[in-house]
């Protein structure tokens, strides 16, 4: 069950990290941005809840923090921008 | 017309802030105890948790400060306080 | 921008730059080693010693029986403190019991030191000696080696000063990178590795830096906190409120306190505290201690780990009839709201507050606070050996690269030669680790091309990484060649990190020299190309002016 937790955290936090990157992106027009932004931002609450259900808030907290440190030094590694964009 | 150096005086800068914010921050950590108006853990293990910031404000203005002379007397006025409020303190003990 | 705008921010970026690197290969080292020291306990130092492999003989009974048996055959002086550090990869592998004289009453007080082995309970190894040598008398194995080297570089208070010190300089690093990277959330999705190569650094420097922003500070508050506690922090503080005296200023804030002696003898219900605490879902008992043994108002404490808490607790008993007095964390009685976070600075430092998962996450990042230190090194190296910036020929700043390269190439080859050190020369630890250190820097200071180096010191702590299993095959009795599913768990999992870590390292194919494909840096290409950074903005504005 902890796994389980575990992996819809880090699923969670991966895929808000890719609708906030949206935002940063030239192709989505502000308001569609705004729209990936408050998507992505929902999905990292979703995470840090699912974080907090193996472990108590505090705990959670620091380790949600840490998770969405790595996920976002990840993505941005693996999906570079080889193009100027503005 | 010279252009003003970025840092003036360099060398008593950086051992001003590698010597005298080190030196200034740990006697306010000493001194804190004396003055802060908290119950008796937060006033002594707070300026403990408090020390780096007090350290990195110290960093900073000692680094940033267009006058050294200015660092002096800012950090030369906190040493003399704190260590009268060390006195005080001692004293009152 | 303004002059006076321009002036401030470019004193940031020179401050970031030059306490950068001054601090960036001691950074380096701290941090890479600090990533390490997250797995120090329980997983290496399981790794470490073979005899944790095996069934241990530790239950209350047994415990209890020994400890009455010490305290039998010592002098009453000895009764004092009567502690007992139960074996187990989170403390140390033997079961040790220590029974010390009065120390608060007489300096020259006197203590004792009982080993036994856990598995068949024998007595391995006996002391007695002045209190202040007491710990100077336990075995060291690899994983105490990397987690003192990290702590305090093993060089005493001088260390931990060092330490301390750093953990204040990253903090003012991060500062002065926030104050002169104003497009901050731009750069969290920002990468662009096929440019150029002070690019590609400059990038990963700044996405790094970015994204772990918190745990980059957490890290240097705390280790900032955990350096300068005990050589200047509790002294300054115990100086006015216990006029200098910190026995005093421990005493009353730490969760064991001393009982009044009664005089009146009692006998001491060891087995009933120990049984309590080792039957408490999820408690993992430390460290049992009994202050006035055999006096009727003796106390005793067990120190220890839940599995759900962040801190570490302390279970108070009465020891004449075993009843429990309620739960202390080691700063609950400093109260208000800095006893939770003094609580919070050790476990947030290490990572030991979420399992295995939480100390993989910690790990990483650690390893990626080190190289912000290594990249920063690099780019410093870039902006004035092939930029404008520098000052001094070339060959200065090359010479500076080969050191960092030495240094930091030459640290990871020694944190993996360490393992073979441990299974090979467990008494040389230090010494084989300094001298690999020492070899891989001379090699890089000796050579010409860093890149060459950095490829060759990587691919040989590779090397070693990958046939640290046969190693294991070769030394150890269960193994994962002849029982891989029953050898140990631990033991099993770290044969395939190391294989897998050192097949990366092999695989991963690093340049032999420096890319060629230089961005331009004069004035009129920085205006048009996103290339350049804030930094060499700046820089670039500042050479105009």
């Amino acid at each position: 069950m902890t796994a389980l937790w575990i992996v819809a955290a880090i699923t969670l936090a991966v895929l808000g990290t890719r609708l906030i990157a949206q935002n940063f992106s030239q192709n989505t027009a502000p308001n569609e941005s705004n729209l990936f932004r408050n998507l992505g931002l929902g999905l990292w609450v979703i995470s840090l809840l699912s974080t907090h259900a193996i472990m108590p808030w505090a705990q959670a907290v620091f380790t949600w923090l840490g998770l969405l440190s790595l996920v976002g030094i990840g993505w941005v590694f693996l999906h570079p921008k080889r193009r100027r964009t503005e | 017309m010279t252009k003003e150096p970025l840092f003036s005086s360099p060398l008593v800068r950086t051992l001003t802030a590698v010597v005298g914010c080190l030196l200034v921050s740990v006697v306010m950590t000493a001194a804190m105890p004396a003055y802060l108006p908290f119950n008796q853990g937060d006033r002594i293990a707070g300026p403990t948790l408090l020390f780096p910031f007090v350290w990195l404000a110290q960093f900073f203005y000692t680094a940033m400060s267009r006058s050294i002379k200015r660092v002096w007397g800012v950090l030369v006025l906190l040493l003399i306080s704190h260590g009268l409020l060390i006195v005080w303190a001692l004293r009152g003990s | 921008m303004s002059t006076n705008q321009r002036d401030q921010l470019k004193k940031y970026y020179v401050l970031h730059s030059w306490v950068g690197v001054i601090t960036g290969i001691l950074l380096f080292v701290i941090a890479f080693t600090g990533a390490m020291s997250v797995f120090a306990r329980p997983d290496l130092k399981l790794w470490a010693n073979e005899s944790l492999h095996s069934p241990s003989k530790i239950t209350p009974d047994t415990v209890a029986e020994l400890m009455h048996q010490a305290v039998l055959q010592s002098d009453p002086s000895y009764q004092a403190e009567v502690h007992a550090f139960l074996p187990g990869p989170k403390v140390w592998t033997n079961l040790v019991l220590i029974l010390e004289q009065d120390h608060d009453q007489d300096p020259d007080a006197q203590a004792l030191w009982y080993e036994y082995d856990p598995r068949t309970l024998e007595l391995v190894k006996q002391w007695q000696g002045h209190h202040d040598d007491l710990f100077e008398q336990r075995s060291q194995d690899m994983s105490d080696f990397i987690s003192g080297f990290h702590a305090d570089l093993h060089l005493g208070r001088l260390g931990l000063i060092l330490t301390g010190l750093l953990g204040l300089t990253l903090m003012a690093s991060i500062a002065t990178g926030l104050f002169i990277h104003r497009k901050i959330l731009k750069e969290l999705f920002t990468f662009r590795p096929d440019r150029s190569l002070r690019l590609l650094l400059t990038d990963t420097h700044k996405v790094i830096s970015v994204w772990g922003i918190l745990f980059h500070g957490m890290i240097g508050f705390t280790g900032a906190f955990l350096g300068l506690a005990t050589v200047l922090l509790v002294p300054a503080a115990a100086f006015v409120s216990f006029s200098g005296d910190q026995e005093k200023l421990l005493e009353t804030f730490t969760a064991e306190v001393e009982p009044e002696r009664s005089g009146i003898h009692a006998s001491m219900r060891v087995r009933a505290v120990l049984e309590d605490a080792f039957n408490t879902p999820g408690l993992e008992p430390l460290r049992m201690s009994v202050y006035g043994w055999g006096d009727k108002n003796a106390l005793g404490y067990v120190d220890a780990v839940h599995q759900s808490a962040m801190p570490r607790e302390t279970h108070a008993y009465q020891m004449i009839d075993a009843a429990p007095l309620g739960m202390t964390t080691s700063f609950s009685k400093v109260g208000g709201i800095s006893g939770p976070i003094l609580d919070a600075v050790f476990p947030l430092h290490f990572g030991n507050f979420g399992g295995l998962p939480v100390k993989i996450l910690w790990a990483v990042l650690g390893l990626s606070t080190s190289l912000i230190a290594l990249t920063g090194m690099m780019i410093w190296v870039e902006r004035r050996a092939y930029g404008s910036e520098g000052q001094l020929a070339r060959t200065q700043y090359l010479r500076l690269s080969r050191l960092t390269i030495g240094a930091c190439a030459g640290l990871v080859l020694a944190c993996c030669w360490l393992f073979y050190l441990q299974r090979l020369l467990p008494s040389h630890i230090d010494q084989g680790f300094f001298a690999i250190w020492g070899l891989a820097l001379v090699w890089a200071l000796l050579r010409r091309n860093d890149y060459q180096t950095s490829r060759q010191l990587l691919g040989a702590s590779g090397l070693l990484l990958v046939f640290l299993p046969a190693l294991d095959a070769l030394s150890l009795e269960q193994h994962f060649f002849n029982n891989p599913i029953l050898s140990h768990f631990n033991t099993m999992t770290f044969c395939l990190v190391f294989i897998g870590i050192g097949l990366l390292a092999l695989a991963k194919k690093l340049p032999t020299q420096r890319p060629q494909q230089d961005h331009k840096t004069n004035a009129s290409t920085n205006t048009i190309d996103d290339d350049v950074s804030d930094m060499d903005r700046l820089s670039a504005a500042g050479d105009r002016s």
